[in-house]
């Protein structure tokens, strides 16, 4: 056997099929297989749910507000899960106070910039990160995870982060805000 | 067993053919994690970005240093094959779990390879010195 995996290139080709298979397997794990942690319990027979519903901790903290008449946006920091969850309650007097904003101002591929400058750039009172068009070519959704950022009335609020280990903006390439 | 300048030639080469082709493929690795990171829309990860140092420090160093230094010294077949593996392991699953990382997940897999590269490359060590002391045993005795 010993003298059959000295053979030349023998061990190379066994070793790289067995490499390649089992890094077939880890994508296969990581994106396609499908896997159950925790089932959804069936509820009781008189209707009620077995566990309450999820509840935020406390009532949370207002840390903002902005009013004048056509735009009024409140925003709060709650607790939940030893996670810092930022909701802006909006109320706009008309639509076209919701706005979207491209990097650089331009419509392109791989063109970004950070959340806060573009808001600031179009004196956006409160804004978002967009949805990062030119990651996919097709479909809408708002980009998350660690770009996810809150700007208002000139600061950042929450603590985007960048590669995972740095609290820093990421560039992005378009948001949504909420200005004149 | 005396060796003769052919052969020492020729176990010369071996190696420096070995220290060259581990050149090689740190330099595909350190294309491919710049590429991969200039496309992956600002995220960063030092998996993928420095992937080619395990051929480079780990393949290419100790193979050319070794050609430098003492050609008649060169690891067996068995050896070089566990080294290789070893180093292997550890470089695919350096570029794996950076590609997870650029993506925004993760895998308990990828520990897989770390242990799978220490075991090979420690057994390819350890072979090569064994290999060493048995030789040196054999002079001594005669």
């Amino acid at each position: 056997m010993i003298r059959f995996l000295k053979k030349r290139y023998v061990w190379a080709v066994l070793y790289g099929i067995l490499l390649s298979a089992f890094t077939l397997y880890v994508v296969l794990d990581t994106f396609v297989l499908a896997r159950v942690y925790m089932a959804v319990p069936e509820e009781a027979e008189s209707g009620q749910s077995a566990d309450p519903p999820v509840q935020s901790t406390d009532s949370g903290t207002r840390i903002g507000s902005y009013s004048d008449g056509r735009i009024e946006i409140t925003v709060t920091e709650y607790r939940i899960h030893d996670t810092s969850v930022y909701v802006a309650d909006i109320l706009l007097s008309s639509a076209d106070y919701l706005k979207t904003a491209l990097a650089g101002n331009v419509y392109g591929r791989n063109v970004t910039d950070k959340t806060s400058s573009i808001a600031e750039s179009h004196d956006a009172i409160l804004a978002i990160n967009g949805d990062y068009y030119g990651a996919r070519q097709s479909g809408y959704c708002l980009d998350g995870g660690g770009s996810s950022t809150m700007y208002f009335n000139g600061e950042v609020i929450n603590q985007p982060t960048t590669n995972g280990r740095s609290i820093r903006e990421r560039g992005v390439s378009d948001i949504v805000y909420i200005g004149y | 067993m005396t060796l003769s300048t052919s052969d020492i030639n020729q176990s010369g080469r071996s190696i420096f053919k070995t220290g060259y082709v581990y050149l090689l493929v740190s330099l595909v690795c350190a294309v491919f994690g710049a590429v991969y990171e200039h496309f992956s829309h600002g995220v960063y990860s030092g998996y993928m970005a420095y992937a080619f140092l395990f051929p480079l420090a780990g393949g290419a160093l100790p193979f050319l240093t070794m050609f430098l230094l003492s050609p008649r010294q060169i690891p067996g077949r068995l050896s070089r094959n566990l080294y290789h593996s070893g180093i292997a392991a550890l470089t695919v699953g350096s570029m794996v779990r950076g590609a997870l990382d650029i993506y925004g997940t993760a895998s308990g897999l990828c520990r897989v390879y770390r242990i799978a590269g220490a075991v090979f490359a420690g057994l390819g060590i350890l072979s090569y010195l064994f290999r060493i002391l048995s030789s040196h045993s054999a002079v001594k005795s005669l």
